[in-house]
């Protein structure tokens, strides 16, 4: 199979691209993407470790994260809507109001 | 005895009275600020005669934070400008200030208290207190009511090189109490020569800071023209007649008669300091316009003089750095109140502007030279006596600081030439309806002249209120 | 036994009282003519008393901690002397100007004058050098403010600057002496001092002479500090003649005179007299040269000064000091003289004053007298000044004090014979008053007839003469001089030997001297510039510091933006920091 240290290696170029997608974009819906793609690497690596230490451990996390990851993304999408139907734009430039 | 804290209690009780004054407005702001230096004034003398008690509240006895006043040796001629001075800018307030008088009043009275607080504190502690609330105070002056232009900038400048000042004072400070373990200053005179020697090194150089931003002396002494400049003539009279002795109080008390061996292992070099300073602004203040640059830099030429007594460790000294001190502030005082006088008359500072003023403002034209000449250092008036005892104290030390004498010199031609061109050879046409100075302002530069006259000719009444 | 300190005092109440009373009540010339009658008489009583010897009495000044300051007065037949000549010139100046002065104003010059007057006597009685320099400055400051008392105009004030400028470098001199002094003696008393001089290294012996050197020459006007003198004229005639003749010039000669066994144990005789034959001949060659009546006399009291400084030079302090009473004497009347020639006809000018027909007036007399007296001839007091002057002048020093008796009658009779010419006298202008004549004819007298007193003062103030053949060749050159001033100015048509006479001496005052001088003033303008713009840079470091700190600030700001994408990148990266910290650390 895969060793893990590759599979550690992909999961992590995949959870850096995911980071750089949260950090950076504008687009409401592309934001969701990119935070799914952190979770998924994050469920990927649990996999991997699950079966590298030969535990259970990680398979039962991973299975817990992608519950929470829906649950997450029905939250966001709906707050994602409010927003819309208030400004009419999926772009985060205007929640500026912490600004110090 | 008068108890010192009467000395503090009567600025405490009109500034309440302001207080209410700034809503009820029944009284003249004046009427109150003069009834305060004047009852102040007569318990200052009256205590002279009789004596001084001293008072100690301890408020907080873990970090030894004590409320303490007490008349250290030096006190007395440095209590004495702070009790005259103010009251004598009281004319200059009165003829400058126009917006919010009783605002300006208020913060004129904090920092009179303070002044007093601070010579007369005997912890470390409140002592420093005192020291920030002038600091503050003279920031809200300059920015609020000084010249439009540079006010800004100036006070900004002020405030951060002097709040500097008092980080390393205040550090000093600290590190005076983690090794004697108390703030009390006498506690701490009898343990200072038990300090290791590095941590001595280090907490006078850290009081040295504070002394060379304050006095000021080169290289830190960038704040002190803008802010006399942009700063109101009473602000300006407070500022060069107090605030500047006050760095010259903390070196003597907190670093010269603490540390007197670490200043004799850096004698040469500080004495050096002190001569070249006097030297090179002497020869900036040669090269102004401004009428308040010029005096503003010959400030810092006295003040680098009595630095050079201070650091000479000597009994003549010493005794005649806290002389010339106490001597030059009311001189400044003098000069920064004609300054006003004249910016009020004229409109214009820059000595190149004006001309034969003599004609029309006889008076003003004999204080002029009254100061000019007091300032010179002829004997008869104060400062001769200063520059005179500085001299023989520190010449035994290191021969060459008669050199600083050239810095005399140049002051002479600077000063002369001033005084000619303001108020000598031609009349400016411009000037020719303007009036001579108001019987008010006669009377305040008129006791200034009683001060320096009568300090020249009997120095004795102030020599005599120092113990070293 | 009188204290001298009462000496003092009447010109001090006339200082307070003068200032103090209106006009209109006591006119202020009558309070200052009062002040310093009574000076004189309580000088001359003191004189009378004197036993002989030297009496120091000391007054304690001022304390710090256990030292005490302490300054002491001096009796002896020197500063007794000096005393009486001081206020008697006083008092004759002073009356003078009643008539001179009566349309200026009032108070302020008496003021001054009594100011000027109760300093010089402070200074000729002190003993302790502290005391000295106190009035020394105070003389300073009276002539700077009597100098520039016509402050409208510019060239007045200029010269009342340059004048305290000048002198002050002497003072600053002075003062550093003092000190050193001090510091050395733990006392300023000069007789203390001048008896234990072997407690000084020969280094610091000179040090200090020089010094004390330097601080006469400033206020004596030798070279090169001779330039403000001249200008100094810009003041009122009777200042010229009570300040710049007869008393405060001579007082730098006059410390000299006290301080002798200082120069004497430091070798400054030669120094000292170097400078005075530069000088002498400076001024005599320029005094040859002006048409202003009053400057002529001004290069006169240079050169007449540096005589005294001759003097000194050759250690003799007996004769300078004679030569100063005397030359008071003479001086005050030619200027005086010149001050009554200004009121009737308006005019310095010597050209102007010689259409005037003066040689029939009554001050053509006494002018004559003055001049006589001034080069030198018998039996006039000048006479006997010079022999005891020229006493201890060596083979040189006599040489040239012949060219100088020659130059000096050249440069005097060349005044009196342009001024004093034959003509119709206009009637109404020349009058006479008491306060006019009373001086002049006073002082006339005096210069006259006094010659004797050297006979009986010689011995008390260590003075010496000699009467042989040197006396005879300075006479002969002196009456040389008066022919050859008779022969080129007597009459009008010698024109071209007059103009290449003045061309010559032109030559000489415009030699680069005064380029050096504005050179110095320039040097210094320059520095200060420098130094200014110096500072101004450093200020605009501060300032430009502080602006970086903001523009720091303004750019750390974006952190705080509101944006939430940049507090989570800022949380990463503090997060990835942490954990590295804490991989690397543990």
């Amino acid at each position: 199979m895969i060793s893990y240290q590759n599979l550690t290696i992909v999961t992590s170029i995949l959870f850096a691209v995911a980071v750089y997608g949260i950090l950076s974009r504008r687009n409401g819906v592309t934001f969701i993407i990119s935070a799914e793609i952190a979770l998924n690497a994050a469920i990927l690596n649990f996999v991997g470790g699950s079966d590298e230490f030969s535990s259970l451990g990680g398979a039962s996390y991973a299975l817990m994260i992608l519950v929470i990851a829906v649950i997450e993304t029905v939250v966001i999408i709906s707050m994602l809507i409010t927003y819309y139907k208030r400004t009419g734009s999926i772009s985060f430039s205007s929640l500026k109001d912490l600004k110090g | 005895m008068i108890s010192l804290l009467y000395l503090l209690i009567v600025p405490l009780l009109g500034l309440i009275a302001l207080l209410v004054n700034r809503r009820e407005k029944r009284i003249s702001d004046m009427f109150l600020l003069l009834l305060v230096f004047i009852v102040d004034s007569a318990l200052f003398f009256v205590g002279i005669i009789v004596g001084f008690s001293t008072f100690n509240l301890m408020l907080v006895p873990s970090i030894d934070f004590a409320f303490s006043l007490g008349i250290t040796g030096i006190s007395l001629p440095f209590l004495l400008l702070a009790v005259a001075l103010p009251a004598l800018g009281l004319v200059s307030l009165y003829d400058e200030i126009k917006d919010d008088r009783n605002l300006f009043s208020i913060v004129y009275l904090i920092s009179y208290l303070s002044l007093i607080g601070v010579f007369v504190s005997t912890n470390l502690l409140s002592f420093f207190i005192f020291w920030e609330f002038i600091l503050v105070a003279f920031f809200f002056v300059i920015a609020f009511w000084g010249e439009e232009e540079r006010r800004r900038i100036a006070s900004m400048k002020f405030l951060i090189f002097t709040q500097f000042g008092s980080l390393t004072l205040l550090a000093a400070f600290i590190l005076l109490f983690i090794y004697t373990g108390s703030f009390n200053l006498i506690t701490i005179q009898s343990a200072s020569s038990s300090l290791p020697a590095f941590i001595a090194q280090v907490c006078f150089f850290l009081v040295l800071v504070t002394a060379l931003i304050k006095m000021p002396i080169f290289p830190f002494h960038s704040w002190l023209p803008d802010a006399h400049v942009t700063a109101p003539t009473a602000g300006s009279i407070l500022l060069a007649g107090v605030l500047l002795k006050m760095g010259g109080y903390a070196l003597i008390q907190f670093g010269v008669l603490l540390f007197p061996s670490v200043v004799r292992s850096f004698q040469v070099p500080l004495l050096i300091l002190g001569i070249f300073t006097t030297i090179y602004i002497t020869l900036v203040a040669s090269a102004q316009k401004d009428l308040k640059k010029i005096i503003a830099y010959s400030s810092i030429f006295y003040m680098s003089l009595a630095f050079i007594g201070a650091v000479s460790l000597s009994n003549l000294g010493l005794d005649g750095a806290i002389f010339l001190m106490v001597s030059h502030g009311f001189i400044a005082g003098m000069l920064f109140a004609l300054a006003g006088i004249l910016k009020e008359k004229t409109g214009t500072r820059l000595i190149n502007e004006l001309g034969g003023l003599a004609k029309n403002l006889p008076m003003f034209a004999f204080f002029i030279m009254f100061s000019v000449i007091a300032t010179l250092g002829v004997p008869g008036l104060s400062n001769f006596i200063g520059e005179l005892v500085v001299f023989f104290g520190s010449y035994q030390v290191y021969p060459f600081v008669l050199l600083a004498l050239i810095g005399a010199l140049v002051a002479t031609f600077y000063y002369t030439n001033a005084a000619k061109l303001m108020l000598f050879s031609a009349q400016n046409k411009k000037f020719s309806g303007v009036t001579d100075i108001s019987t008010l302002e006669m009377l305040q530069l008129g006791l200034f002249s009683v001060f320096i006259l009568v300090l020249g000719i009997l120095p004795g009444i102030l020599f005599g209120g120092i113990t070293l | 036994m009188l204290q001298l300190i009462l000496i003092l005092i009447p010109m001090l109440a006339s200082l307070v009282l003068v200032a103090l009373i209106d006009d209109k009540t006591i006119r202020s010339g009558y309070i200052a003519v009062a002040g310093a009658l009574a000076s004189l008489i309580f000088s001359l009583y003191y004189f009378s008393v004197l036993g002989g010897g030297t009496a120091v009495a000391v007054y304690s000044w001022f304390y710090i901690g256990s030292f005490n300051f302490q300054v002491s007065t001096l009796s002896s037949y020197v500063s007794v002397f000096a005393t009486i000549i001081v206020s008697f010139i006083s008092l004759m100046v002073i009356i003078f100007s009643l008539f001179y002065m009566k349309k200026e104003p009032q108070k302020r010059y008496y003021a001054e004058m009594s100011l000027f007057v109760f300093s010089m006597l402070g200074l000729v009685i002190s003993d302790s050098l502290l005391l000295l320099y106190v009035f020394w400055e105070l003389v300073g400051i009276s002539s700077f403010l009597l100098i520039g008392f016509y402050y409208e105009r510019e060239k007045a004030a200029a010269a009342a600057n340059k004048a305290l400028i000048m002198t002050r470098i002497g003072d600053m001199a002075l003062f550093a002496a003092i000190v050193i002094l001090f510091v050395n003696y733990g006392t300023l008393s000069l007789t203390f001092i001048l008896s234990n001089l072997q407690l000084l290294s020969s280094g610091m012996l000179l040090l200090v002479a020089s010094l004390v050197t330097i601080a006469a020459i400033s206020k004596s006007a030798q070279f090169p500090f001779y330039p403000w003198l001249p200008d100094a004229m810009e003041g009122p005639t009777t200042v010229s003649a009570l300040l710049h003749s007869a008393t405060m010039v001579a007082a730098g000669a006059y410390i000299l005179i006290l301080l002798s066994p200082l120069l004497s144990s430091a070798g400054m005789g030669t120094v000292i007299s170097v400078i005075a034959i530069i000088t002498a001949f400076i001024g005599a060659f320029l005094a040859l040269h002006v048409v202003d009546m009053k400057r002529i006399l001004a290069y006169s009291t240079i050169e007449s000064l540096s005589f005294m400084f001759l003097a000194i030079g050759s250690l003799n302090a007996g004769g300078a000091l004679y030569y100063l009473i005397t030359h008071a004497i003479f001086k005050s009347l030619l200027f005086l003289i010149t001050g009554a020639l200004m009121v009737f006809f308006g005019t310095q000018d010597i050209r102007k004053l010689g259409t005037k027909g003066l040689q029939n007036s009554w001050l053509f007399l006494p002018f004559l007298a003055g001049i006589l007296s001034l080069a030198g001839f018998p039996p006039f007091m000048g006479f006997f000044a010079h022999l005891t002057l020229s006493h201890a002048f060596g083979v040189y020093g006599q040489a040239l004090f012949v060219v100088l008796s020659f130059l000096t009658s050249l440069f005097a009779f060349r005044l009196l014979f342009t001024v004093f010419r034959s003509g119709a006298l206009p009637s109404k202008k020349m009058y006479y008053t008491l306060s006019s004549a009373l001086p002049i004819f006073l002082l006339a007298a005096i210069t006259l007839f006094g010659g004797i007193s050297l006979f009986y003062m010689y011995g008390l103030i260590n003075a010496s003469y000699s009467l042989d053949v040197s006396t005879l060749i300075d006479l002969i050159a002196s009456f040389v001089g008066v022919l050859s001033a008779f022969w080129l100015f007597g009459s009008v048509n010698r024109n071209y030997w007059v103009s290449r006479l003045s061309s010559f001496a032109d030559s000489l005052s415009s030699f680069s001297y005064n380029v050096i001088l504005q050179l110095i003033g320039a040097s210094v303008v320059y520095l200060g510039r420098s130094f200014a713009d110096f500072d101004d840079a450093l200020t605009s470091f501060y300032e430009s510091v502080a602006k970086y700190s903001l523009i720091l600030s303004f750019k750390s700001r974006r952190i705080e933006d509101g944006d939430v994408q940049t507090y989570i990148s800022v949380m990463l990266i503090g997060l990835i920091i942490v954990l590295a910290v804490a991989v690397v650390f543990l």
